[in-house]
């Protein structure tokens, strides 16, 4: 597998696209929080996202930009609850462009970003809350060797149904046993780096 | 102010704040005690009057739980009320482990549990607990709650990790009937 997909801070010339995804239904369904925000709330919330003050030097959250050059920006990293004390935090993994959706430059998104959380901010602990219905991300999840720890049982509603959603965590070890067994076959970078935009 | 065979439930007051601090004892890290990072919070006396003193149903319902001596044994909590989910989350924190097998323990529980799907319609009440709360678990498993599995290595306190088990109460199984749904209550 094959793929020019790397991972980048965000920035606010990704604004636009990033909204244009969130208002998308298919996009929307897979989102937590209200589907009715209007394109100014969205815009709102996004720049308070990618802001970032200069005298905060913890952030609480790192947004990072799944780019390539065959497709442009593909998807949104969001890595929040970043406890330094207890080295983990919740990813949560947007891919935007549909086309790339169900394909292995997802798998290879998805990798970059958990690469970067263990190889470059050293966390111990990587969690994720996926919709039960959302079968593509928690197998895609599931590859890597998560484990599915907790199922809060309809916890979610979409269509007028309750959905269970599936807490994943994945701990270092298991990420290094995937990562030692997958590099060769995927072909991939055993070093991780957030590129400029350039 | 509620009197129960074996309790006296009321909201907690500031004034309490001196009497729950040990509930608080960072030493032994309890769940409730977790904010968002899964990082203990531990507050200064002040702090919790300034808790406790909040009227806001958002920040939750803070209740004291008294033994018919007017001892202060334990807190009990109604927090995070998820209006998607129509979930709430509760917090029953003992003084000591062996209060957890007493009637008031259980008079506290069924008042949560009565506030949660009586009063405010809640679907599903949840509760969380760390591997080192056993006594808590115990008794939440005894009172019906299912266990809905086990965050591995969550926290580091005491040189070693801890596991969060979750665990969930339908309104079904406490006996409250199924939820009535959409406009069940409007007349």
């Amino acid at each position: 597998m094959k793929t020019d997909i790397f991972i980048r801070r965000a920035e606010r010339d990704d604004l636009d696209t990033v909204v244009a995804w969130m208002e998308r239904p298919d996009f929307q369904h897979f989102l937590y929080g209200d589907a009715a925000r209007s394109p100014r709330r969205i815009r709102e919330q996004i720049v308070g996202m990618l802001g970032r003050s200069t005298g905060q030097t913890v952030p609480a959250g790192i947004y990072l930009v799944l780019d390539s050059k065959q497709y442009g920006a593909v998807g949104l990293v969001s890595l929040q609850s970043i406890s330094w004390r207890n080295h983990a935090c919740t990813l949560d993994l947007y891919i935007g462009n549909e086309k790339i959706r169900r394909t292995s430059a997802a798998a290879t998104a998805a990798y970059k970003a958990l690469e970067y959380c263990f190889d470059e901010m050293n966390l111990h602990r990587v969690m994720a809350f996926i919709y039960a219905f959302n079968r593509p991300s928690w197998r895609l999840f599931e590859m890597t060797g998560a484990v599915r720890e907790v199922t809060l049982k309809e916890q979610v509603a979409r269509d007028g149904k309750l959905h269970d959603i599936y807490c994943y965590g994945l701990l270092r070890d298991e990420f290094k046993t995937f990562q030692q067994r997958m590099l060769p076959r995927l072909g991939l970078h055993t070093h991780c780096v957030v590129q400029g935009k350039g | 102010m509620i009197v129960k065979d074996h309790s006296l439930i009321r909201t907690a007051d500031p004034d309490d704040a001196g009497a729950l601090y040990p509930l608080y004892d960072g030493r032994i890290p309890r769940a409730f005690m977790l904010d968002r990072k899964r990082e203990p919070v531990v507050p200064t006396r002040d702090e919790l009057r300034e808790l406790l003193a909040q009227k806001d149903p958002a920040n939750g319902f803070f209740y004291a739980i008294e033994d018919t001596q007017g001892v202060l044994r334990g807190l009990a909590m109604l927090r995070g009320f998820n209006p998607e989910a129509l979930c709430s989350e509760t917090v029953i924190a003992m003084m000591e482990d062996a209060d957890y097998s007493q009637p008031f323990a259980r008079e506290a529980l069924d008042f949560l549990l009565k506030q949660a799907f009586g009063r405010l319609w809640a679907r599903k009440v949840m509760v969380h607990l760390l591997d080192t709360e056993t006594a808590c678990r115990a008794f939440m498993l005894d009172s019906g709650f299912v266990l809905e599995g086990s965050q591995r290595e969550v926290l580091y306190s005491g040189g070693c990790w801890h596991n969060l088990d979750c665990l969930g109460l339908f309104r079904e199984s406490a006996g409250y009937g199924p939820y009535p749904g959409p406009g069940a209550m409007e007349t």
